[in-house]
């Protein structure tokens, strides 16, 4: 009993020595703080990205994930910002956020290609915009140049410089976003159709007019009844300014001049201002699906007919609010108008629906806090190897797995109502209900036989699936909750194929999980002489294949049928199903050759590791040969850690190669013996 | 006499046939799966999984000849009779075995009638268009057909998979009785350009009115290969014989003149009747609000037959049934087109008298293995929870 | 009895394999083909499936000459793709004819080539995610910068093919005066190029040089275009 003391009290420390390192270090406040109203409001206002309307705190944790690696910001003095808090700090204050250093770069060669000094900075470290500026339009051209160049063929500098191009064009989309608001219009001319107010909306909402006053500078005031119909074209003339009816050239120029400074400025504001979708259209959801930005705006009084008056009072409270930035009470009074007033519109197009609950969701973490808490049961599992005599432990265990199986549960659910989409529609979802799936039916299995061995698989499970998650969702650094293209918009299939062949999928992974206890137990020569161990742990094993095969069988029959429904064919080879296909037909010859006698419990133990290596490869590395009708998760960079798999997974086997050559000696010694 | 009788029963009824059966397949769809980053989806198809046997090129040098997933589901289906079924004990605790063997057997049986007798293709038309016939992927054919100043006429045709083995030298004659001509076609090339024989590359072809075939490297979306061959055409009458290179994508036929009657032999994807006619009459498209992820792809259509008229909605997921036959919504174009500009569809037509088998199978499949595990599953609680048994338990 | 068991399944295979190989080879004997063969597929139809041209030479039919009946240029999608695939300039494949060395890499463009005696003749591929204005305005364009005028649109439908990625590309072949983007005109230049236009993108092919290079060179082109090839798509 001794020997399992000194590496479990090294575990312990290591764990505690990890959570005391998660609380931030003290440090210097923030030069800007936000109310905690403010940051309420702005994490429950809407926005339209990525086809769908989402909270603008999942819209900055994304973003900030994507450029930063991590969901906080923390500063070099010390201080520490959430996404929402930057994404404000970006909007409101860009003269402080242009100096955070956000951009993370992996090494030395990228931050080289680009020319920008790297003085201080480790090999892998983060930038400021400030600091790439110097190298922006190298940075640009290069990446242009290289998203030219196959994803497969890139070098990592290479794909480096193509993600941080498109990273800094993001983020200038952020931090430029509210110039419009910021600065000073050229509406002072007395040649103006004015008064104008120096403000986009006012600009915005005079472009009819400014229109009509273009073209009569062009075509002089007869071309005004033929334009406008002669109703309107008295109407017109009223509020065209004087100089114009009857200009002479100079005048005319003057008003040409004019005009044309006004509209440039407006250009180009539009053009910054056109990548946050904040701003939902007065019209049905039906009629105008699209949100906009005040990008869209500029085209659509300028080159429309549409009336946007309803969007252009909302984007005067947006003006408001950015001019108030200062003004601390005034800011928070009207971030209330302009929350009310987006959030009501969403509201009466319908949606508005699960914004708050996508926010709860977030911000309740529950994959985070089921990883601590798998990580705590860890811990509590390790202890109650330590003790083998502890019933009390070993009943309670179990039982304290249900609270991390119980929040990553709840996640789920979470997902499901906020998507209204059955558990599994992404790679990243297949993680999250893979590993719930599989601790469940561990779980079960330990409150059938009480052996320890299936709660403690649970919780190695449990931590790596999490891990994996997490690990996933950091490197796409994108919504895992994107808008699903026509083919799978189905939830009737996602429901039934989807989730039973992960299921399939998750059972299999647990039976491997169990097969390397089996393999590794046996050649560790742990419990030796139980031999009703590793009795109960083959059970596992084989009654759990069995489940696996049930799913795995089930989800590939019915994604064939799904098939049949959207392409007209059963089956067609594609790589994907012939993944699937694999399992089955793994699962069905192991089956059979247990029946049959020719394997037996190590036989099964290492089939079932096998299986494993079956599923990971119908999982993740299908998806690497970059070919067939299935890559709606195309994962890049994964190599590696497949190849770092299937080199282990090699040597469990080639462990049990070993174990069962020497169960067969010991069996010829037994005999032996037995006949002198 | 009966014992070698019983003993070959025996051997196809064994589990060890069918754990080497199952892991043959397994070894061959690995291989498939990979070898379509090097050949395509179609080739693979047909080299591996439509075939009896296979050679592949492990690494591209190593011959590595394969039993193929025909004759492996074929001894499948041998082997599940004989052994999952016949010789299966009838009780309880195998009954969910016995179900699913029956799926499985049915499951197979559906997929051998596909291989046999579907026929698949497509229909592309614009908005406001109709058609009554649709066009083969894959498939090409060589079709004759008399030229004749309106009315109709019988057009012949000549699969391209029976003149597909001129590729490799030799030719193939093809009769007719009610042809004054015969035709004789050879250098039969599976992707080709014609090429004029003034270019620089032009030594050496054989040369017909000026042009040699070139053959092109088979690219690996199949249906992009455009084939070419060359015919001689010999009159019965005359004995007098006439020359031309076909090509997939001559803009008119090959004539051939014979007893003033003209014949137009073309070479073109095979093309299907249909007991219908379908007109599109409108094509929707919507994309995720300011993205370009595609939402939704639907055709309007109408079914005409014999003067009636039925409409139909097509769209991913929901196919139109009728007769026999299935359309799906498979394509579109053109690409980037204007609003206002006119749209077509392409949809898929499939029959297949085998069309609901997987799903009857599935059913039985389903069932089978539910049944079967939940006994098991039953029994294992059971006795589990039986006290005084330990719990190592007897298997 | 271990080792016996063991062992099963390997005799198995060859007691199955073999008895299997042999038929199926006996089988592959029997169906030798013949080498004359009866038309066996027949049906009734309103005309052949073409317009038919009686008289056509095979440089008229293949797209050589212009063709008094153009036929419509529609795609041929593949089966099973959800959707229009997007044309993806990183998978495009192609073989180099002999004698083109590889130019500078530009801007808008896949590849380029320089060939000719000289290597003033330049060949280079650009492709766009969408039709980058059609035919008509790029064959245009093409005219134009040749000193030309563009030909009516009703011309185009009767240029020569050639086929790219499976879709049938119009071919322009014109001599002139180049002049290029600094406004230098050069005369005794020609110009070959061939536009691809399918659903997700359009391939542009152009050849630019010495009018000698470029009629010498002109099949190399033809056979360039025709290799052109998409990598499947992920």
């Amino acid at each position: 009993m001794m020997r399992w003391n000194a590496p479990v009290v090294a575990l312990v420390a290591a764990v505690w020595a990890a959570f005391a390192a998660m609380p931030a270090r003290a440090g210097a406040a923030p030069p800007i703080t936000w109310d905690e109203e403010v940051v309420e409001l702005f994490s429950t206002l809407p926005i339209q990205s990525e086809g769908r309307i989402k909270p603008l705190s999942t819209y900055a944790a994304f973003k900030l994930l994507k450029l930063n690696g991590r969901r906080t910001y923390r500063d070099p003095e010390g201080w520490k910002r959430d996404s929402m808090e930057w994404l404000l700090d970006c909007l409101f204050f860009p003269e402080a956020a242009r100096d955070y250093p956000v951009f993370l770069i992996e090494n030395y060669d990228t931050a080289d290609a680009i020319g920008v000094a790297r003085d201080g900075k480790k090999k892998r470290d983060r930038y400021s915009y400030a600091e790439l500026l110097p190298g922006r339009d190298r940075l640009l051209s290069l990446g242009e140049q290289y998203s030219g160049v196959p994803a497969k063929e890139r070098t990592y500098t290479q794909s480096q410089l193509v993600n941080l191009a498109s990273n800094l064009r993001e983020f200038e989309q952020i931090l430029l976003y509210l110039d419009f608001a910021r600065c000073s219009y050229p509406v002072e001319s007395p040649v103006l159709p004015g008064p104008i107010e120096n403000r986009l909306s006012a600009v915005l909402e005079r472009a009819p007019v400014l229109r009509v006053a273009l073209a009569v500078l062009d075509h002089g005031m007869e071309s005004l009844g033929q334009l406008l119909g002669e109703e309107e074209a008295r109407r017109m003339r009223a509020a065209l300014p004087e100089g114009i009816a009857e200009p002479d050239e100079a005048t005319r120029a003057a008003g040409r001049e004019a005009i044309r400074a006004l509209l440039d400025e407006v250009d180009e504001m539009g053009l910054r201002a056109a990548g946050l979708a904040l701003f939902p259209p007065s019209a049905p959801r039906d009629v105008a699906a699209e949100w906009l930005a005040p990008g869209d705006m500029v085209s659509l009084a300028f080159f429309s007919d549409r009336p946007i008056d309803g969007e252009l009072a909302l984007l005067r409270d947006l003006e408001d609010l950015a001019a108030a930035r200062d003004d601390e009470a005034r800011f928070t009074e009207c971030l209330r108008r302009f929350h009310g007033g987006v959030a009501g519109r969403a509201r009466s197009r319908g949606e508005y629906d699960t914004i708050r609950t996508e926010v709860t969701f977030y911000k309740a973490k529950f994959f985070h806090r089921s990883l601590v808490l798998f990580l705590a049961c860890f811990l509590f599992v390790a202890i109650m190897w330590m003790r083998p005599g502890s019933r009390a432990l070993a009943r309670l265990a179990p039982v304290a797995l249900l609270a991390p199986t119980g929040l990553l549960l709840a996640g789920i659910v979470f997902r499901c109502v906020i998507r209204g989409r059955p558990p599994v529609t992404t790679l990243y979802e297949t993680i999250l209900f893979a590993t719930l799936v599989a601790v469940s039916v561990s779980l079960f299995i330990e409150f059938m036989n009480r052996r320890k061995t299936a709660v403690s698989v649970a919780v190695v499970l449990g931590v790596a699936g999490l891990f994996l998650a997490n690990k996933y969702e950091v490197r796409e650094g994108v919504d895992t909750m994107p808008s699903m293209v026509a083919v799978l918009d189905t939830n009737f299939w996602l429901s039934t194929h989807v989730t039973t062949i992960i299921m399939g999928y998750a059972a299999g992974l647990l039976a491997a999980a169990l097969g390397h206890v089996y393999i590794l137990g046996r050649a560790a020569g742990f419990k030796r002489g139980d031999e009703g161990f590793y009795d109960a742990v083959a059970r596992m094993v084989y009654g759990v294949t069995c489940f696996g095969f049930l799913f795995a069988t089930m989800g590939t029959v019915l994604g064939g049928i799904w098939a049949a429904q959207s392409w007209g064919r059963f089956w067609g080879w594609d790589p994907k199903e012939n993944g699937a296909l694999m399992i089955v037909l793994w699962q069905a010859a192991v089956l059979h050759a247990r029946k049959g006698g020719y394997i037996r419990d190590l036989g099964l133990g290492a089939s079932a590791v096998f299986g494993g290596m079956v599923i990971v490869f119908s999982w993740w590395g299908i998806n690497l040969l970059g070919v067939g009708l299935h890559s709606y998760g195309f994962t890049s960079g994964i190599l590696h850690s497949l190849l770092a798999f299937y080199a282990i997974e090699t040597v469990v086997l080639l462990a049990a190669g070993a174990v069962g050559l020497r169960m067969k000696r010991c069996d010829a010694g037994v005999a032996n013996s037995a006949r002198s | 006499m009966k014992r070698p009788a019983r003993k070959l029963f025996d051997l196809c009824a064994s589990t060890g046939v069918a754990c080497v059966l199952f892991l043959l397949l397994f070894v061959l769809t690995f291989l498939g799966t990979v070898e379509q980053v090097q050949s395509g989806l179609y080739d693979v198809q047909q080299r591996y999984f439509h075939s009896l046997f296979v050679v592949h090129w492990a690494g591209g040098v190593v011959p590595l000849p394969l039993p193929g997933a025909y004759l492996l589901m074929t001894l499948l289906l041998v082997n599940l009779i004989c052994g999952g079924i016949v010789r299966m004990r009838k009780d309880w605790a195998r009954a969910g075995v016995l179900v699913t063997h029956v799926g499985i057997a049915l499951l197979l049986v559906g997929g051998f009638v596909r291989a046999r007798s579907a026929v698949e293709g497509h229909m592309t038309l614009y908005e406001g268009e109709r058609a009554d016939e649709f066009e083969s992927y894959y498939e090409w054919e060589m079709a004759i057909a008399e030229v004749k100043a309106g009315g109709e006429c019988t057009e012949y045709a000549i699969p391209g998979a029976e003149f597909a083995g001129t590729a490799s030298g030799g030719s193939m004659t093809f009769v007719r009785e009610e042809l004054p001509f015969d035709l004789t076609v050879s250098g039969y090339a599976r992707n080709a350009v014609p090429r004029p024989a003034s270019g620089p590359m032009g030594g050496g072809a054989r040369t017909v009115d000026g042009f040699y075939l070139e053959p092109l490297v088979a690219v690996k979306q199949a249906e992009q290969n455009i084939p070419g061959v060359y015919v001689t055409v010999r009159d019965h009458k005359t004995g007098g014989s006439h020359e031309a290179i076909l090509w997939g994508m001559q803009r008119c036929p090959a004539v051939i003149e014979s007893g003033g009657r003209r014949w137009a032999v073309d070479l073109r994807k095979v093309r299907r009747q249909l007991p219908f006619t379908i007109a599109l009459d409108k094509f929707t498209r919507e994309l995720h609000p300011r993205t370009s992820i595609p939402k939704v792809f639907m055709s309007e259509v109408t079914k005409i037959e014999d003067g009636a008229s039925e409409q139909a909605r097509i769209s991913m997921n929901e196919p139109f049934r009728y007769r026999g036959y299935t359309f799906y919504q498979a394509s579109w174009g053109p690409p980037n087109a204007q609003p206002g500009q006119p749209l077509y569809s392409t949809l898929a037509v499939v029959r297949n008298p085998a069309e609901n088998a997987p799903l009857y199978a599935s059913v039985v499949i389903v069932f089978g293995l539910g049944l079967h595990f939940g006994v098991r599953l039953w029994r294992h609680l059971r006795t589990e929870h039986l006290p005084g048994r330990p719990a190592g338990g007897a298997r | 009895m271990q080792t016996v068991k063991r062992m099963k399944p390997f005799c198995h295979i060859i007691r199955v394999c073999v008895p299997a190989l042999v038929l199926a080879l006996a089988l592959a004997g029997c169906s030798g083909r013949g080498t004359v063969r009866p038309i066996t597929r027949s049906r009734s139809v309103a005309g052949p499936s073409k317009p038919v041209r009686p008289g056509a030479s095979s440089a008229e039919r293949f797209g050589f000459q212009p063709a008094a009946h153009p036929q419509p240029v529609r795609t041929a999608p593949g089966p099973g793709a959800g959707e229009a695939p997007a044309l993806d300039a990183a998978r495009l494949r192609w073989d180099t004819p002999e004698g083109w060395q590889p130019g500078p890499d530009r801007p808008m463009r896949l590849v380029t080539y320089l060939l000719g005696a000289e290597g003033r003749t330049e060949c280079y591929v650009s492709v766009f995610a969408d039709s980058a204005g059609g035919l008509e305005a790029n064959v245009g364009r093409w005219y134009r910068q040749m000193g030309l005028e563009a030909p009516p649109a009703a011309a185009l439908a009767e240029l020569p093919v050639v086929a790219i990625l499976g879709q049938p590309s119009p071919v322009v072949y014109i001599a002139g005066a180049y002049t290029d983007m600094a406004g230098a005109t050069t005369p005794g230049y020609a110009l070959m190029g061939a536009v691809c236009e399918r659903p997700g993108g359009s391939v542009f092919v152009k050849m630019l040089g010495p009018e000698g290079d470029v009629a010498a060179e002109r099949e190399h082109f033809l056979a360039f275009c025709a290799s052109l090839r998409a990598e499947e798509a992920p």
